[in-house]
């Protein structure tokens, strides 16, 4: 009898461990083409038109971008506060359209200008039409690796930037897109997120400045 | 087998189920809040209804959900992530009226009127159906800064000259009054009282809402094995005393669906799901905290 209890309980685990690796096996099977058009797609995009850019931006040919307005407070790292407002400098000082580039931090205003030409930047800028952007930091997270690679649970990487550009003179909202972008990579880290954000945000000032912008159509661009 | 013999033997199954039956709707009535309303209006007799929607009792029980992975979220989706950027100030518990504000939308066009609707008539049903507040309304908007420009020349001008009069007026030095100016100071002083704990009990919080991502998702797309059409909603709320315009906590709550649970696409859940359990869940295992 003890003998047979002993088989009966044998078979019974090598039952469960067949069964429990055969699903493993199964959903890691099923999983690969997911997980390959993720690592291939993972880095996704989606904005929306807040305010459609209506006017003529070509005229402006000098920028102050400000610094972002961080709404997540210490929820996101300074260093990815910085990487973002830095490459959003560099990211349209490399679209070589604007004559004048001033960065201003939104805590001094007044000192911490730095513009790219020299000479009397004031006058510059009081002369010619002046593109202002500014904007919001409105959701960060960095995500769970650790769950990405079991491809369970709410674990991706997210970054939402809301950017507003605005006429200098006149204070007006010339144009506003709230962008998010999302990282669902498993070798996905922040760094390459917070750089797509830069990249998108300047694609958008791009997008608006050397064309003339058509606005019907333009209301969002979610990724599918 | 004889007929006998079977039925001997389904009898006690049948009346272990019945009694199992009926153990499970007394378990469920003594747990569930409106189980207790029951049983309250049942005591009280037919005639007095329970006039109050609040009811904080079963919070003492309660234990917070994990939306990120737990076996619901496996089952059916919907998981939820919340960052809390700004952590509550104050004891939650002292507010029984909650005022949820209309969604604005930060995605532009994406985001309908239709699902605005629904997204706050959802949070307001689910909060009516847990009881936690005495009411719950919507309203359209709220400016804190109105709120706390009329606070601050009312608080800061009207109780201190009164209550210097007061102060005055009992001190030790004052002169010995009649036994009728006694009676009138003593009801004075059950009125300053009265004011100063009024506003505990009336306290509104006021949550509004902001809606920074949004995508309604396809449940064809996801039955495709490449990560696409998830269902999205992320929502910022920002929770205010009425009364000052203090904003007490701010946080973000993202919701998603995929379809990579058990139910796959066919899962009833949506990102909104997911947002309001975890709106409902913050808001809950707060004042189960303060109540505590």
């Amino acid at each position: 009898m003890s003998m047979l209890k002993k088989v009966l309980y044998l078979t019974t685990t090598l039952a469960l461990i067949a069964g429990g690796t055969g699903c493993n096996l199964r959903s890691v099977a099923t999983s690969v083409p997911s997980r390959v058009f993720r690592e291939v797609h993972g880095l996704r995009v989606r904005s929306y038109q807040m305010t459609p850019v209506a006017n003529d931006l070509r005229q402006y040919k000098a920028i102050e971008i400000h610094k972002l307005n961080n709404l997540m407070l210490d929820e996101i790292p300074a260093q990815s506060v910085e990487q973002l407002n830095v490459g959003i400098v560099k990211q349209i000082r490399s679209l070589n359209h604007f004559d004048h580039i001033a960065v201003i931090d939104g805590a001094n205003a007044a000192q911490e200008q730095q513009a790219d030409q020299p000479g009397d930047e004031n006058t510059v800028t009081v002369l010619q039409p002046t593109l202002v952007l500014e904007g919001y930091i409105d959701d960060f997270t960095p995500g769970i690796p650790k769950l990405r690679y079991i491809e369970k649970g709410n674990n991706h990487a997210i970054l939402t930037v809301r950017i507003m550009l605005k006429d200098k003179l006149t204070a007006q909202v010339l144009g506003q897109m709230n962008i998010t972008v999302e990282n669902t990579r498993i070798t996905s880290n922040v760094e390459r997120m917070v750089g797509k954000s830069a990249e998108e945000v300047a694609r958008y000032v791009r997008r608006n400045s050397t064309r003339l912008n058509e606005t019907k159509g333009a209301h969002a661009n979610v990724q599918k | 087998m004889s007929k006998n013999k079977v039925t001997k033997r389904i009898k006690p199954i049948l009346f272990l189920l019945t009694a199992l039956v009926f153990s499970a709707r007394a378990a469920s009535a003594r747990q569930s809040p409106s189980g207790q309303l029951q049983q309250a209006a049942a005591e009280h007799g037919a005639g007095v209804a329970v006039a109050r929607w609040e009811n904080r009792g079963p919070l003492k029980r309660y234990k917070g959900e994990n939306g990120i992975l737990s076996a619901k979220t496996l089952l059916l989706g919907g998981e939820f992530r919340v960052t809390t950027v700004m952590p509550f100030k104050g004891n939650l518990a002292e507010y029984h009226h909650l005022e949820i504000t209309k969604p604005i939308s930060l995605v532009g066009k994406a985001l309908t009127p239709e699902v605005a609707s629904r997204q706050v008539a959802k949070f307001k049903s689910q909060f009516e159906s847990r009881r936690l507040f005495e009411t719950v309304a919507i309203i359209d908007a709220y400016d804190p800064a109105t709120a706390s420009q009329r606070q601050h020349p009312s608080s800061a001008d009207a109780p201190s000259a009164k209550s210097d009069d007061v102060d005055r007026a009992e001190s030790l030095d004052a002169p010995i009054q009649s036994f009728d100016d006694l009676i009138a100071h003593d009801k004075r002083r059950a009125l300053a009282e009265g004011a100063g704990q009024q506003p505990a009990a009336d306290k509104t919080l006021v949550v509004v809402i902001e809606v920074l991502d949004y995508a309604k998702g396809s449940r064809l797309k996801q039955a495709l094995p490449l990560d696409l059409a998830k269902s999205i909603l992320t929502v910022r709320f920002r929770f205010y005393d009425k009364s000052t315009g203090e904003e007490i906590g701010r946080q973000v709550i993202s919701g998603q669906s995929d379809g990579s649970s058990l139910l796959g696409p066919l899962s009833p859940r949506d990102g909104l799901s997911g947002v309001a359990d975890g709106f409902i869940d913050q808001v809950t295992r707060r004042v189960a905290a303060s109540e505590k």
